[in-house]
């Protein structure tokens, strides 16, 4: 499905841009005031992260301030939506419980893990992310044009990787050349419409 | 003049102690009781080497878990003390004392590790980083050491940061001299665009390092951990496992105990995690009150909620839910900003929860207190824990009377919470064995009653003593008379708590309130008619309550504590605490107008008339004797003890007529005005009753013991010594009544007449009471000289007669007589039996066979030393059998003493024959030995015939 990626202990080592450099890049686009959390969730490995970022709701704990609002933040969800895809794409699903025992041990070890990245994609496979991050930041309660524009961001980040691209794996999003499904291509579509 | 204070009026929170730290203490005592008493008695049960478990010894001794009452269990075992000794030190061997204590030690070690290790863990390299590693240009650490200063914090705390919480919150933890603060990632994205929450929660977080919650909060935590893992877990696996592999035997008197073992794990875990939630709660509206004090914007508790659900059932659920969290609603909080009336309350749940811990602590302890000598251990305990509950309770109890009186608001009378804390010290009855042992209920439940109606009188009175010294005290800090208040709450508490393990318990377990008849039942003596009329009966039950430690001395401080109110100078403006409390808002003299205290010369009116009453009493029963006075010479018992019995009666007219007169003119305060009243009432009974019987003789129609006029103290003193600790004790007692009929008569009243047309009560401030200061302070010190001195007078010899009632119970004649099934009876055999009748019987078969071989082998001619040890052996087993249990069955008993009785016979001709050298007797030994053989065969018979179909150890004697 995707070409020039290899899995690696769970992890994918391709050339394409790390998962933490897109989710970077595209906050520091959308959310710059998220850049500090970013910053230390980048001290964590991919799978510490996804795993605790999936956590939804607010642990009760004492002398904490209680339950109060869970912020609506860009950072989770351009970070799961993307980890997610870049698995997914690679087909490092199929070997996740055999590599538990490694994850393990190599926590033991205490030795980091290589971080995820995102392989080359295709139009329809941007497409398809365009739609995830739009409908999870939407459930995590950012509004739609907020959506929207969250997810042009990654897909134009992540369109700099796509082939054919002028911009160098791991490049800020800041290249001038129109996405696919971006929302100046595609009109008043998504992605997931056009 | 008493001025009416506005409602609004905001009292600030720290004027007084919040409690809350004492009620963590509370808990991790409770968790550490019960750590040494479950796995105590686990561990003692995994050391009994026998198969029948804790209830062999007493199947052996005849008694009967199966049907009968815990009470005739006990007086099973103890009818053959010595035995009964024996044979648990045999076979359900104590393990020694250090066992007792190794658990909590255990259970102190990990709850150590967890506290050390916990705050490691959640601020470990995996989880957080730390704030320097994001916060680049230093504006976080800025704004922290701004609140910081501002929360008076000698240092920054250590912060670090989760990226990953999306919550816009932050938690501390670790102690209070090395407290961390997490801030939440959610919290920081928000950091700009919401700089006023922000704040608001990090002066959250500052205020609880500041108020010193992190410590007590975490080690809470860590003994609750430490208490799952060495003890829940653990003695769950056991009890379930116990309960698999009971023995069908002894299942019915087995699953109780197992069950409620069950019970009580389940009861600690909603126990721990209410009663830990609940005070969290109020820690929190003290940190949000503080931050707000500090300069956070109310706004930053503008969090957004679900609406509250609509329908009663939906309602209870919500709240029921919300009992289980550690913060509370939104709502409540942001309404606390303002108000700290929620932090003054008195709640149903906590007091709840701290009468069933004041139950399971007092019950769980006395397993290791009564094994250390001396009454002082099981004094100690007493103490502890009514001084944790008087803490817990008390405090609230003070805190609401003072907001309420601050507020100008209505005080609780104090019955519903006392209501409460009744249910719940009854409740934790039901979970212990204390007074059920192997059954599912106690004989008498209907008497766990009273534990309510204590909790209730004692809240009732606690409350009217605080809200009486609140209205009167003029410090600069309430501290000094909440602290008289709770000493005396206290003292009371623990009075209560010794009876009720003393004695009360023992009603429940079916002790009757005719002590006669347990006297007889258990054939300790026989009774004389003269004991069996019911005021004897009460003075003997009143009696040993006087006798008991703490009991006089609480009687006397329900009067004198409040008594000494009237000391205080009336106010001439506002107190200085009052000004502290309401931090200088509008004050004046607290309270409402219609909460005046009672005219303290109605007290000693009533307290007159009371004595007055008990005088005429008196003579009345005398004028009654008389008319039965027996011939001179022949003055009986009968007629003596019930003149005594009399006597009592007559000072309760005294104290009864003094408590409704003093409590129907109080309108406000009646209990106590009721206490002040019967004591001094009592009191003045006493003088006037004992002259009166000094002089019996010297009126013709009322002469009752003598007919010849003269004084004679010294016939009538020992009587009056030996009645004045129970009349102070009917006194309280009989004022407790008065009051509550007055109260509730009165409320019957007031709601016929409809609260419009409530009589207004002049408002008297306390200035404008009658009698001067000096007059009533000469009142007041010759009120508590009185009643110290008949305190002390009643204590010189109350002490004896505990000290009878102790020594009688040791030496019962014979286990009190009572239908026993035959399938007990079957168990009771089988277990005799196999701890130690099969013993006996197989030793004596042996030197039977053995001495028989001798003779035989012999021929007619053998050396004494080869006899003498079988005489010897012969006396010893008839010894060891006489003291071993009787036989469970009369037919086998009736049997085995004849077989003991001969057995003593032929070790006794034995030995004569051997020392005389003479062969006739040894012969005449043999004789004795045939017949002791088939008494013992006879027995054995029995028994087996009892037990066929039931494993019993088949062995001819």
């Amino acid at each position: 499905m995707v070409s020039g990626a290899a899995s690696s202990g769970g992890h994918l080592i391709s050339g394409g841009p790390r998962v933490r450099d897109v989710v970077r890049d595209v906050v520091a686009q959308v959310a710059p005031e998220e850049l500090p959390l970013v910053e230390a969730l980048a001290r964590f490995d991919d799978a510490s992260v996804v795993r605790r970022l999936a956590r939804r709701g607010g642990r009760r704990e004492p002398l904490g301030f209680g339950l109060g609002e869970i912020a609506a933040m860009v950072a989770p969800v351009v970070w799961l939506v993307v980890d997610e895809a870049a698995r997914q794409l690679a087909g490092a699903v199929a070997s996740r419980a055999a590599t538990g025992t490694r994850t393990v041990m190599r926590r033991v070890l205490r030795r980091p893990a290589a971080p995820v990245t995102v392989p080359e994609l295709t139009r329809e496979q941007l497409a398809e992310i365009h739609r995830r991050v739009v409908e999870s930041a939407v459930q995590r309660g950012l509004g739609d044009k907020r959506a929207t524009a969250i997810a042009d961001a990654v897909v134009t980040r992540l369109a700099l990787t796509a082939p054919g691209a002028p911009g160098a794996p791991g490049a800020p999003a800041q290249g001038t050349q129109e996405p696919p499904g971006s929302g100046s291509t595609a009109g008043s579509g998504t992605p997931a419409q056009g | 003049m008493t001025t009416t204070l506005p409602r609004t009026r905001v009292v600030d929170e720290r004027s007084m102690g919040a409690g809350t730290t004492v009620r963590f203490a509370l808990l991790v005592v409770l968790l550490l009781v019960s750590c040494g008493y479950v796995m105590g008695g686990i561990t003692r049960a995994f050391s009994h080497p026998a198969g029948f478990g804790h209830l062999g010894c007493l199947l052996a001794s005849g008694g009967d878990p199966f049907h009968g009452s815990a009470l005739d269990n006990l007086l099973s075992a103890s009818s053959q003390d010595a035995a009964y000794r024996a044979c648990t030190a045999r076979y359900e061997p104590t393990p020694p004392w250090w066992v007792g204590l190794a658990w909590p030690v255990l259970l102190v070690a990990v709850a150590c590790l967890l506290f050390w290790g916990l705050p490691a863990w959640k601020a470990r390299r995996g989880r957080v980083v730390p704030l320097a590693a994001i916060d680049h240009d230093g504006g976080i650490r800025r704004l922290l050491e701004e609140f910081a200063a501002v929360a008076g914090l000698a240092r920054v705390p250590r912060v670090v940061v989760d990226p990953t919480a999306a919550s816009t919150g932050a938690v501390v933890f670790g102690s209070n001299r090395r407290p961390t603060v997490c801030l939440h990632g959610g919290l920081l994205a928000r950091r700009h665009t919401d700089p006023e929450g922000f704040r608001a929660v990090l002066l959250h977080e500052m205020a609880h390092i500041r108020h010193g919650d992190v410590t007590v909060t975490y080690i809470t935590v860590a003994v609750w951990h430490a208490f799952v893992a060495v003890v829940l877990v653990p003695a769950v696996v056991y009890f379930v496992r116990a309960a698999v592999r009971i023995s069908p035997m002894l299942r019915p008197a087995e699953l109780p105990g197992l069950t409620r073992g069950l019970a009580l794990m389940a009861f600690m875990v909603v126990l721990v995690y209410l009663a830990r939630a609940d005070v969290l709660r109020h820690r929190e509206i003290y940190a949000d009150r503080a931050a707000v004090r500090w300069g956070a914007d109310p706004r930053g508790w503008a969090v957004v909620t679900p609406l509250p659900p609509q329908g009663a059932m939906r309602r209870a659920l919500a709240a029921f839910a919300e009992l289980w969290r550690t913060h509370p609603r939104w709502d409540l909080r942001r309404d606390s900003l303002a108000d700290s009336a929620a932090l003054f309350g008195v709640r149903a749940l906590p007091l709840f929860l701290t009468g069933v811990a004041a139950t399971l602590i007092n019950y769980q302890a006395q397993g290791v207190t009564s094994r250390w000598a001396g009454p002082w251990a099981e004094q100690l305990r007493v103490l502890v824990s009514a001084g944790l509950i008087t803490a817990v309770v008390g405090i609230a109890l003070w805190r609401s009377v003072a907001h309420a009186v601050l507020t100008a608001r209505r005080v609780p009378h104090g019955v519903r919470a006392g209501l409460w804390l009744g249910a719940g010290m009854a409740v934790g009855e039901l979970v212990v064995d204390d007074v059920t042992l192997f059954r599912w209920l106690p004989a008498r439940p209907g008497v766990l009653a009273l534990v309510v109606l204590a909790g209730v009188v004692i809240v009732w009175w606690a409350t009217q003593c605080a809200h009486l010294w609140v209205r009167v005290w003029q410090g600069r800090t309430i501290r000094p008379a909440m602290l008289l208040g709770l000493a005396a709450m206290w003292l009371v508490l623990s009075a209560w708590f010794t009876w009720w393990q003393y004695s009360g318990t023992f009603y429940v377990m079916g002790r009757p309130l005719d002590l006669t008849s347990l006297y007889e039942s258990s054939a300790l003596a026989a009774v004389p008619d003269a004991y069996r009329s019911t005021p004897v009966s009460v003075m003997v039950n009143l009696r040993l309550a006087a006798g008991e430690p703490f009991a006089l001395p609480a009687v006397a401080t329900l009067w004198i504590v409040p008594l000494l109110a009237w000391v205080i100078r009336p106010a001439a403006a506002t107190p200085a605490w009052v000004h502290g409390a309401l931090r200088g808002g509008d004050a004046g003299t607290p309270g409402r107008p219609e909460d005046a205290l009672p005219s303290l010369r109605g007290v000693l009116l009533a307290a007159v008339l009371g004595g007055a009453a008990g005088w005429a009493a008196l003579a009345g029963v005398m004028a009654f004797l008389h008319t039965r006075q027996p011939a001179p010479g022949r003055l009986t018992q009968h007629y003596a003890v019930g003149y005594y019995a009399w006597v009592l009666v007559a000072l309760g007219v005294a104290a009864a007529t003094a408590a409704l007169v003093a409590s129907a003119r109080a309108r406000r305060f009646r209990l106590l005005a009721a206490l002040m009243a019967a004591g001094a009432a009592t009191a003045t009974a006493f003088a006037g009753t004992f002259v009166l019987a000094s002089s019996d003789g010297c009126v013709q129609p009322l002469n009752t013991l003598v007919r010849t006029c003269g004084w004679r103290p010294e016939m009538s003193w020992p009587v009056f010594h030996y009645l004045l600790g129970p009349a102070l004790l009917l006194g309280v007692l009989v004022a407790v009544g008065a009051a509550a009929a007055v109260a509730a008569a009165a409320a019957v009243v007031r709601r016929a007449r409809g609260s419009s047309v409530r009589r207004a009560v002049p408002a008297r401030p306390a200035g404008s009471r009658r009698p001067g200061p000096a007059a009533r302070r000469l009142w007041v010190g010759v009120l508590c000289a009185a009643a110290l001195g008949v305190t002390v007078t009643a204590m010189t010899n109350a002490s004896g007669s505990k000290e009878g009632s102790q020594r009688g119970t040791t030496s019962l004649a014979r286990p009190p007589a009572g239908p026993v099934s035959e399938e007990t009876r079957r168990v009771q055999v089988v277990i005799w039996f196999a701890y130690g009748g099969e013993e006996l019987v197989s030793r004596f078969t042996t030197a039977s066979r053995d001495f028989t071989g001798l003779l035989v082998k012999g021929k007619g001619s053998i050396e004494e030393s080869r006899v003498r040890p079988y005489c010897a052996d012969f006396l010893r087993i008839a010894r060891d059998a006489g003291d071993y249990f009787r036989v469970p069955d009369p037919r086998a008993q009736s049997h085995w003493k004849t077989f003991i009785t001969r057995l003593d016979g032929v070790g006794r001709t034995c030995e004569q024959a051997t020392a005389r050298s003479d062969g006739d007797l040894l012969v005449s030994s043999v004789r004795q030995l045939v017949g002791a053989a088939a008494s013992g065969s006879a027995a054995t018979a029995r028994m087996s015939e009892l037990t066929r179909g039931l494993p019993l150890p088949r062995r001819s004697g």
